[in-house]
């Protein structure tokens, strides 16, 4: 949602939660985006600036805390680090670390192995559609990986 | 060009685009005398009022991330619809409620074939072009409908009120200007209609019921058009089915000067109404300047031009 503000963009979802009689309170939504903004450390200059404005690290930081506006125990993260730089990239890896440690399960897709190694409790390799392994992190290696995802030995 | 420059590019452009061709008509020594005097405001404020409920109407279709081209022959339709009733001896109330109902079921029509035979607005809306101004001739059996008298008349004229006030219709208008702005700014509904032209996949993914919310758009924007085909009878005193045509162009032409992408996503009321004042005023001036009717049209392209390149311009070259 390039072109809606931040305040919007994190409350887009349930909007509802946030207005009476479809009137949005912007002090409830002001509140919301305060909180969220300095918990990410989003870099903006205000609520009110478009997404599309921001780097694409705090892009990914607005989605991320869109998400986290609903209390959802399960998080499914689809490349979330894609394309983004390393400050931004470092943040992320911290933020998902704080939601395993409060008890929310975070499955994350990527294919970028140092991650995944880095970050992950438990990896699964998906081969053409089917998981074809599932093991605690230390008995991964990023040969064994590649060697489970290509198919070849 | 610094970004707080640019920022404020962005919010007063059109608003400078509104006072240079003020300007332009105001300083020539063939229109000085008169050009800038209140009567001549209230008469291109009147002029203005037709394209500027349009444009509220459009300015939420194209924020929307659609189009609608049926607008002229919305308005034929609901000018003859609404003369037939007045034949009927219809009050000004029920033929105001009639011509927004009119406008709105149009509305409904096209909302609901685009998004529900999933096919894009400019086609659906193309169609009801045709289908629009086929019925409003058949309907006027290919005839103006003349009535004889009716308080509506007197919604656009600049003779009456006399003096400094304004007309109803100019009042209804801005009414609408400020509540439309606010509906879009505040509530959950315009939020969803600028996330659903923003992306409508990933507004629909957000939870935006994006089919609803397209008819919605449409059947809203229709009672606007509704509406604005009244302002036109109430113009020509009689139900004419071969006016407006290529109205929807000026509305079009209004709403892009006033700052929106026909991406979808932005656009604002205030920018619609200053671009719908732009071309009012153009139209105006050229006038009093004696110049002949295909220049002003030529400069009325080259303003839109100009205009949405300048607004490629001010959002930056990543924009």
């Amino acid at each position: 949602m390039l072109n809606l503000s931040i305040r919007d963009n994190i409350t887009l979802t349930k909007l509802g939660a946030f207005s009476r009689l479809g009137w949005i309170s912007r002090r409830r939504q002001a509140a919301a985006a305060a909180r969220w903004t300095a918990d990410l450390a989003v870099k903006c200059r205000d609520a009110a600036q478009p997404v599309g404005e921001l780097s694409g690290g705090n892009q990914q930081k607005v989605a991320f805390a869109r998400l986290l506006e609903h209390p959802a125990r399960i998080l499914l993260l689809d490349e979330p680090t894609r394309g983004i730089d390393v400050g931004s990239k470092a943040q992320i890896y911290a933020l998902i670390g704080q939601l395993a440690a409060a008890g929310k399960t975070v499955i994350v897709v990527s294919s970028y192995l140092p991650e995944l190694l880095g970050l992950c409790d438990t990896i699964g390799v998906m081969r053409r559609g089917e998981l074809v392994a599932a093991r605690p992190r230390r008995e991964w290696t990023e040969p064994e990986l590649l060697r489970q995802a290509v198919g070849t030995d | 060009m610094t970004a707080r420059f640019r920022r404020l590019l962005a919010k007063g452009g059109p608003f400078i685009g509104l006072i240079l061709v003020i300007g332009l008509f105001a300083l020539p020594a063939e229109t000085r005398g008169y050009f800038l005097t209140y009567h001549n405001f209230k008469i291109i404020f009147t002029q203005s009022v037709i394209v500027s409920v349009g444009a509220l109407g459009m300015t939420l279709i194209i924020v929307s991330g659609a189009i609608d081209l049926s607008v002229g022959s919305t308005v034929a339709l609901t000018g003859v619809g609404a003369a037939l009733l007045i034949q009927h001896g219809w009050g000004p109330a029920a033929v105001t409620a009639a011509a927004l109902g009119i406008g709105a079921l149009v509305g409904l029509v096209n909302g609901t074939a685009v998004a529900g035979l999933r096919m894009p607005s400019f086609i659906i809306t193309l169609g009801m072009l045709g289908i629009g101004r086929g019925t409003a001739k058949w309907l006027a059996d290919n005839q103006t409908v003349n009535y004889d008298a009716s308080p509506i008349n007197t919604w656009m004229t600049t003779a009456r009120p006399a003096g400094y006030a304004l007309p109803a219709g100019v009042w209804v208008a801005v009414a609408l200007a400020v509540a439309t702005a606010l509906v879009l700014r505040r509530t959950v509904f315009g939020r969803h209609v600028f996330a659903m032209g923003s992306n409508e996949a990933a507004a629909r993914l957000c939870g935006v019921p994006t089919v609803r919310l397209q008819v919605l758009v449409f059947t809203l924007a229709g009672c606007f058009f509704g509406l604005a085909g009244l302002l036109q009878l109430s113009r020509l005193r009689l139900g004419d089915p071969t006016v407006a045509v290529g109205l929807e162009l000026d509305i079009i032409a209004a709403v892009i000067i006033g700052g929106a992408s026909l991406n979808g996503g932005s656009g604002t009321i205030l920018g619609s109404i200053i671009g719908a004042l732009i071309m009012a005023v153009l139209r105006n001036g050229s006038q009093q300047m004696g110049w002949p009717n295909y220049f002003q049209e030529i400069i009325i392209g080259v303003v839109i031009i100009a205009a949405v390149f300048l607004d490629r311009f001010r959002r930056g070259a990543k924009a």
